[in-house]
């Protein structure tokens, strides 16, 4: 897959995602490293474990991630989920990470199939 | 320039490293980056006399807000520049407290650490040369010197608002101190920010109407360095 096909995918605007992050050799290896880092994991552990504070903090970072390296789609459950969280609201946490999880999945199987 | 950046998200810290050495790069400023994952680490060795120019911060990390890391570094007496990381503007108003140089908001830009680092650098004392004039010393931005001209033994500095100042140095000297890629040695008697430069032929015609000589035995390569700084668009 090309990094114009990975962008499709995510519903980001290609040209836009490069013109930010400088050029495609530097998008490619941030993707690697989103790719080897375990945001979500984190996240989805914090909420099982009701532990509020921390997964308000690691899905502040996820957003940040995902607004950065052009996740559209998967960034607005996270800025939902963020946005609830830094609120107080926590009952919805649960569903948001279900939503989640297939979007980040996806992610992640697209960047392995990123052709070097 | 020495560069602190805090962020207590590795990916985050090497974006910003990245979109840091690449502006440096192109300025030709030489540059060195120190990593922070934790605040109290950067007041620690700010405490023990360490400088930096700036320092990027982000707002939301684990232990500390970026804010009070900043209030902090504000009250053991760091002066340089402080520009806060986030992806939310709600500190916004904070940030004037602590007198912070700007504010840069996720997704993270290029272009737009460009344009802040740009106003920073043009309103401090990176980038300035220092002359001497009886009693005064005058601090002139880099992007304000259009070019500096050898006589005799003195030089001439020529200000972009036509004032002119004498430099008691060597044209060679001054060459050393303006350690920038704007700035080219075009003839013995000529060093030329090649920003102003509006026309090349065989010298080179000025946006101030001066005109600056081309060394005769290198025309070829001096109009092809020129040609190559145009190209890049590079601002005054």
């Amino acid at each position: 897959m090309t990094l114009r096909e990975f962008y499709a995918k995510t519903n980001a605007d290609y040209d836009a995602v490069i013109r930010r992050l400088i050029n495609e050799t530097m998008v490619l290896k941030y993707l690697n490293k989103f790719q080897n880092d375990a945001y979500f994991t984190q996240l989805q552990q914090s909420v099982r474990q009701k532990d509020y504070e921390t997964a308000y903090r690691c899905a502040h970072t996820l957003k940040g991630l995902c607004l950065s390296l052009g996740f559209e789609t998967m960034s607005k459950p996270v800025i939902e989920l963020t946005e609830e969280l830094r609120a107080g609201i926590t009952e919805n946490a649960d569903t948001y990470i279900a939503v989640i999880e297939p979007l980040y999945a996806d992610i992640i199987r697209w960047i392995g199939e990123l052709s070097e | 320039m020495r560069i602190a950046v805090c962020d207590d998200n590795q990916l985050d810290r090497d974006i910003i490293k990245d979109f840091l050495h690449t502006y440096m790069t192109e300025k030709s400023i030489p540059n060195t980056i120190t990593e922070y994952e934790n605040g109290m680490n950067l007041i620690y060795d700010i405490e023990e006399g360490r400088y930096y120019d700036m320092v990027f911060l982000d707002i939301f990390m684990d232990q500390i807000l970026g804010m009070d890391i900043a209030r902090k570094l504000r009250n053991v007496g760091y002066t340089g520049n402080i520009v806060f990381l986030t992806s939310t503007a709600e500190f916004a108003v904070d940030s004037y407290e602590v007198e912070a140089s700007g504010y840069l908001l996720k997704p993270h830009d290029y272009e737009k650490l460009c344009g802040l680092l740009n106003r920073i650098i043009d309103r401090t004392n990176i980038g300035h040369f220092q002359v001497s004039v009886r009693n005064t010393i005058y601090s002139i931005p880099f992007g304000e010197i259009v070019y500096v001209e050898s006589r005799n033994n003195i030089c001439i500095l020529h200000r972009s608002d036509g004032s002119e100042y004498t430099i008691y140095k060597k044209l060679s000297e001054v060459e050393l101190q303006l350690n920038e890629s704007r700035f080219l040695r075009c003839h013995q008697s000529y060093l030329v920010n090649m920003s102003y430069i509006s026309k090349a032929d065989s010298q080179f015609e000025l946006t101030t109407g001066d005109v600056v000589l081309i060394r005769q035995r290198s025309q070829k390569e001096i109009r092809k360095i020129y040609q190559e700084f145009a190209s890049k668009g590079v601002k005054v």
